[in-house]
């Protein structure tokens, strides 16, 4: 099955870093193999209804992570290192998807981090 | 006044044809079940067969109205076009509606939340190389045989004809994502083969000179093709989407 990307434009977290952590989590989950071709910028933009510079942008910051490489003849392609989980890139992808959530209950970061710490298994 | 009078008369009674044009060919769940089901969808869900009976519905919707416009394009733009028998005039019309339909769906995706498919898409995914080559060769012919008779009134609407059907295939394979994978893959092949059918068929048409046996084998070769092309298969292309 083909992976989705989903981008919700009332969440409050900006486009791109939905579409960047979407592929993000897929190759982190092992959906999108190393090799596997992503869709061009523009393909992307115009079946999300986004800018091609908000799809750029994501493939930007996946290229300077390591998590994709560019090359002109095979398109944006998943690396063979992205295949190994960056557990630093996976904290930071899981806590973008929590503050996103709580700011969308109204909290602000304080409250937030109370939160977490509630929940943390002691 | 009297012209006036005329004139609105006509547009009425005109109207009214293409009202009852419509109603006939207003596509139900019925038909959208059968479209996808020749086209590789089996036991589809109730959303997916509202998806189907949408895209006959916004196809369907232009064919009237087509049937009753196209034929004064011509005339106002002060261009004599060679006669046309029903069947050419036929599918001139379903290339015209199918162009139209397909140009309205590149509209992008609008509402907050949007989806799309993390996959590369191309022609090839969607038409199998045989019916791009099958559909190249025969085209040609009918363009080659055209141009050797001088026959340049045909020919320039041959390429026409041509030319929306190939815009419609790439059109097909451009345009944002819609319903379930498979109602997607199932329709947007639907779209180009149909497309590229027509233009084989159309190109053909033209080509076909009565009399000549030469050319009533290249007509009848092209209808097979045309056939084979645009004829549901029953499933869906094996493709990375599928797999």
């Amino acid at each position: 099955m083909p992976l989705r990307i989903v981008v919700d434009t009332e969440t409050g977290l900006a486009p791109w870093r939905q579409v960047h952590d979407q592929i993000v989590r897929a190759v982190t989950s092992g959906t999108l193999t190393a090799g596997t071709r992503l869709p061009p910028i523009r393909q992307l933009a115009r079946d999300l209804g986004l800018a091609s510079g908000t799809v750029a942008r994501a493939y930007h910051e996946l290229e300077l992570a390591g998590w994709v490489e560019t090359a002109r003849a095979k398109g944006t392609v998943v690396t063979a290192q992205a295949a190994q989980p960056d557990r630093a890139a996976l904290l930071v992808a899981a806590a973008t998807e929590f503050a996103a959530r709580a700011r969308e209950l109204g909290a602000d970061a304080e409250t937030a981090i109370d939160a977490l710490r509630f929940a943390w298994p002691t | 006044m009297n012209s006036i009078g005329a004139y609105a008369g006509f547009a009425f009674i005109m109207g009214l044809v293409g009202l009852a044009i419509l109603i006939v060919l207003w596509p139900g769940e019925r038909q959208g079940k059968r479209v996808l089901a020749g086209w590789g969808v089996k036991d589809p869900s109730h959303d997916e067969v509202t998806a189907a009976v949408q895209y006959l519905r916004r196809r369907r919707f232009w064919y009237p109205w087509l049937y009753l416009l196209l034929p004064a394009v011509p005339r106002l733009l002060g261009i004599e076009l060679p006669d046309l028998s029903f069947m050419g005039t036929i599918f001139v019309i379903l290339l015209a509606g199918g162009l139209v339909a397909e140009l309205l769906a590149q509209r992008p995706a609008h509402g907050p939340r949007r989806e799309a498919v993390l996959q590369t898409r191309g022609v090839l995914d969607f038409v199998p190389a045989w019916a791009l080559v099958l559909g190249a060769v025969t085209e040609l012919a009918a363009v080659a045989n055209l141009a050797f008779a001088a026959s340049w009134p045909r020919l320039w609407l041959a390429l026409v004809l041509l030319l929306a059907s190939w815009v419609i295939v790439l059109l097909a394979v451009r345009r944002p994502s819609a319903g379930t994978d498979r109602v997607d893959l199932a329709l947007r092949c639907r779209s180009a083969r149909v497309a590229l059918g027509l233009g084989i068929g159309s190109a053909a048409g033209l080509a076909w000179t009565v009399g000549d046996f030469t050319s009533f084998l290249a007509f009848a070769v092209s209808l097979i093709a045309f056939s084979a092309i645009a004829s549901p298969p029953g499933k869906l292309p094996t493709t990375a989407r599928t797999a």
